[in-house]
C-alpha cells in the first residue's frame, strides 16, 4: 500500500514529463492530416490535402532539396574534419593536446546566433556574402566539435596498438587512418555524420542569416508562417520531423550493432 | 661488434623522475632467440618498445645490423612487433591480416597472397585465410600476428609477452612452436616474458632485467646454475642463499663461513668481505660424498614433504636457528620420512659465490 502511494505520483510525473516533451510534436503531426483550413481543434481529418500541397510547392521543394544538400555536405566535411582532428589529438603527447582538446570543443558554448553573425560579418568582409555555402560552412562550424567528441570518445588502448601494428608495418599516416582506422571507427563515424546531419536539418539561426535567394526548408516553413498558420506548416514540419528521426534511428542502429560486435 | 643483430648503448629512459631504465649497454649476436626476462616494472617491455621504435629513449643509441636506428620510425626499422593483445586488424580477414605488410610495400596482389598462404602454413594455419579475426580462437590469433609479423622477413622479430593470453597447454605447444620457427627463419627473435619457466625452456640467451638494470645475461644454464647476483639467483627458481664472510681466499677459490659451516667456492674476494653462497636445492645430496668431490654440508633434521610428482621438496635443518635451513629436492622415490636425519652434501661445482651483501640490495 505504501508502495503504491509512492509509485502512483511517480507515474503521473512521468506521464506529464513525456506529455511535456511530446505533445507539441503529437500536435503539430496530428493537424498536418487536417481536413479543414486551419490547424486548430477541432480535427476534422485525416486528410491527406496538405502533404499534396506540399509536395506541389516548388519553393518547399527545392528548399527541401538545399536542406539535403547543406546537411549531407556539412556533415560530411564536419565528420571528416573531426575524425582527423580526433586522430591527431590521439597521435599527439597528451600534454601537448591538451590547449588544442579544449580549443576543439570549446565553440559548444558559443550560440549559434554568434556563430552566425560572426560568419556573416566574416564572409561580408571577405566579399563572398551569403549562400548556401555560407550557410555549408556555418553548420561545419557548429557540428565539428559535436562530430570530434564522439570519435574520440572511441579512441582506446586496442586503437593505440592497431595504430602502432599498421605504422610497424610499414603503413605511412594516410594509409593507417585510411586502412585501419577508419574502418575500425566506422560505427562511430556513420553516428557522427547521423548526428551532425539531423542537427543540419533542422537548424534555423545560421541558415537564416546566411542564406539568401536559396533557402534551406526550416528558413522557408518559417516564411510558410509569416504568410500565415496553415496546415501546411505542420505537414513540412512532419516531413522534417521525420527525417530527423529516421537519421536518429540509423545512429543509434549503428551503435546498437557495433556494441553487439563487440560483445 | 660488427655481428651483433642488435645493439644498445648507453640506454636510458625517464619519466620525470622515474627512471625506468638506466644506462643499459648490450649486444645480442644474430639469429639469437633473446628472451627479456623480468619482474614487472623492470623495464622490459620498455626496453623492447624502444628496440621497435615505438619509444624514444632518454639517453643512449640503438643499433641494429650495425646501422643506427634511434631515430627512426617504426615503419623504418627492420624490426616487426607482435604485441600482447595481437594488435590484429578486426575488419580484415586472416589473409588480409597477413598480407597487410606486404601490401604496405607494394607488393603485386597475386606474389602478395602467394606469401601470405605461405606464412599462414609456417605457423599452420593454411586455409584459414578467408576467416574473420573475431572466428578464430586465442591460439590462432597469435599464430596469425606471427605470420603478419614474419611474413616481411624482419631482421628482429620482437614479442611482447606473446603467451601471456594463452592457457597453459597451448602455452607449452606454442613456446615449441615459436624456437622452431625461429630456427627456420633463422631471424633474431626478441621476447619479454616474466614467466622464468618460459624463458628458460626457449632462449639462447636471457636478459635478467630488474629495476631498469641488467642483472644477468648468458645462456639458461648458466644464468640457473651460477647466478651473477642475487636477484638472478632468488628469480630463476628457488635457491639456498647462505649469508656468509669471506674467512679464507686463495688463487680463484675462497672459503665462506656460513651458519651451516665453512663453505669452500670458486672465486674471488677479500678476507673478511660479507658475501652470500647459492645452492639449488636440487644440487644437495643425502648420504656421504664420494671422495673429493663433495662439500659436506653437516648432519640435518627434515621435514615439511610436499610431494611434487618429479620430486619430494622438504626442509633441513642443520643445526638450530631459523638461518640453518635449507630447502631439498628429494629425488621422487626416496625413502626418506619427515623427522629422519640425514646427512647433506653438495658438489663442488653446484656451489656459487655471489659477491653481494643482502644489505646492498
Amino acid at each position: 500500500m505504501r508502495r503504491l502511494l509512492l509509485e502512483v505520483p511517480a507515474w503521473v510525473l512521468l506521464f506529464a514529463m513525456l506529455s511535456f516533451i511530446y505533445l507539441p510534436v503529437v500536435v503539430l503531426v496530428l493537424f498536418s492530416f487536417q481536413g479543414s483550413d486551419l490547424p486548430v481543434p477541432p480535427f476534422d481529418g485525416p486528410s491527406l490535402e496538405w502533404y499534396r500541397r506540399v509536395l506541389a510547392n516548388d519553393r518547399l521543394i527545392s528548399s527541401l532539396g538545399n536542406s539535403l544538400i547543406v546537411g549531407v555536405a556539412s556533415s560530411a566535411v564536419a565528420t571528416l574534419l573531426g575524425f582527423l582532428a580526433a586522430y591527431s589529438m590521439f597521435r599527439m603527447a597528451p600534454k601537448a593536446a591538451g590547449l588544442v582538446r579544449v580549443l576543439l570543443i570549446a565553440p559548444v558554448t558559443v550560440a549559434n546566433l554568434i556563430v552566425g553573425l560572426g560568419l556573416l560579418i566574416v564572409f561580408n568582409l571577405a566579399g563572398l556574402g551569403r549562400s548556401l555555402v555560407a550557410v555549408g560552412i556555418g553548420h561545419v562550424v557548429i557540428n565539428l566539435p559535436l562530430c570530434y567528441a564522439i570519435i574520440y570518445s572511441q579512441f582506446g588502448d586496442q586503437l593505440r596498438n592497431l595504430d602502432n601494428a599498421a605504422h610497424d608495418l610499414g603503413a605511412g599516416d594516410l594509409a593507417t587512418m585510411s586502412r585501419v582506422i577508419a574502418p575500425v571507427l566506422i560505427a562511430p563515424i556513420v553516428a557522427a555524420f547521423c548526428v551532425s546531419f539531423t542537427l543540419s536539418w533542422d537548424e534555423f539561426i545560421i541558415a537564416m542569416l546566411l542564406s539568401r535567394f536559396d533557402v534551406t526548408l526550416p528558413v522557408m516553413i518559417f516564411e510558410l508562417m509569416r504568410a500565415g498558420l496553415t496546415p501546411e506548416v505542420n505537414a513540412a514540419g512532419t516531413i522534417v520531423f521525420a527525417i530527423s528521426i529516421f537519421t536518429a534511428v540509423i545512429a543509434a542502429l549503428t551503435m546498437l550493432l557495433k556494441q553487439r560486435r563487440d560483445s | 661488434m660488427t655481428n651483433a643483430a642488435v645493439e644498445l648503448q648507453d640506454i636510458s629512459k625517464s619519466y620525470g623522475s622515474v627512471a625506468v631504465l638506466d644506462r643499459l649497454s648490450l649486444a645480442i649476436r644474430k639469429s639469437e632467440y633473446v628472451v627479456l626476462l623480468g619482474p614487472s616494472g623492470s623495464g622490459k617491455t620498455t626496453l623492447l618498445s624502444i628496440i621497435g621504435g615505438f619509444c624514444e629513449p632518454s639517453t643512449g643509441r640503438v643499433m641494429i645490423d650495425g646501422a643506427d636506428v634511434t631515430d627512426l620510425s617504426p615503419a623504418h626499422r627492420p624490426t616487426v612487433t607482435v604485441f600482447q593483445d595481437y594488435a590484429l586488424f578486426p575488419h580484415m580477414t586472416v589473409r588480409q591480416n597477413t598480407a597487410f605488410g606486404l601490401s604496405m610495400r607494394r607488393v603485386p596482389e597475386r606474389e602478395r597472397t602467394a606469401q601470405a598462404e605461405k606464412a599462414l602454413e609456417i605457423v599452420g594455419l593454411a586455409g584459414f585465410g578467408d576467416r574473420k579475426v573475431h572466428q578464430i580462437s586465442g591460439g590462432q590469433r597469435q599464430r596469425v600476428a606471427l605470420a603478419r609479423a614474419i611474413v616481411i622477413k624482419p631482421a628482429v622479430l620482437l614479442l611482447d609477452e606473446p603467451l601471456g593470453a594463452l592457457d597453459v597447454k597451448i602455452r607449452r605447444q606454442m613456446q615449441d612452436e615459436l624456437r622452431q620457427l625461429q630456427r627456420a627463419l633463422g631471424a633474431t627473435f626478441m621476447h619479454v616474458t616474466h614467466d622464468q619457466e618460459e624463458a628458460m625452456s626457449i632462449a639462447d640467451t636471457i636478459l635478467l632485467l630488474n629495476k631498469g638494470r641488467v642483472e644477468d645475461v648468458g645462456p639458461p644454464e648458466r644464468i640457473y646454475k651460477k647466478p651473477a647476483s642475487l636477484f638472478a639467483a632468488a628469480f630463476m627458481g628457488e635457491a639456498n642463499l647462505l649469508q656468509g664472510r669471506i674467512s679464507n681466499a686463495v688463487n680463484g677459490s675462497v672459503s665462506v663461513e656460513t651458519s651451516v659451516g665453512r663453505i669452500p667456492a670458486k672465486g674471488a674476494g677479500e678476507v673478511g668481505r660479507r658475501v652470500h653462497v647459492s645452492i639449488r636445492p636440487e644440487s644437495i645430496r643425502t648420504g656421504n660424498p664420494p671422495d673429493g668431490s663433495g662439500i659436506t654440508l653437516g648432519k640435518a633434521k627434515l621435514s615439511e614433504f610436499v610431494f611434487q610428482g618429479t620430486h619430494k621438496r622438504c626442509m633441513a635443518a642443520i643445526g638450530e636457528g631459523a638461518d640453518n635451513r635449507l630447502l631439498l629436492r628429494l629425488p621422487a622415490d626416496s625413502d626418506l620420512t619427515p623427522e629422519s636425519s640425514a646427512m647433506l652434501w653438495v658438489p663442488a661445482a653446484d656451489v656459487t659465490l655471489i659477491n653481494e651483501d643482502a644489505a646492498q640490495k
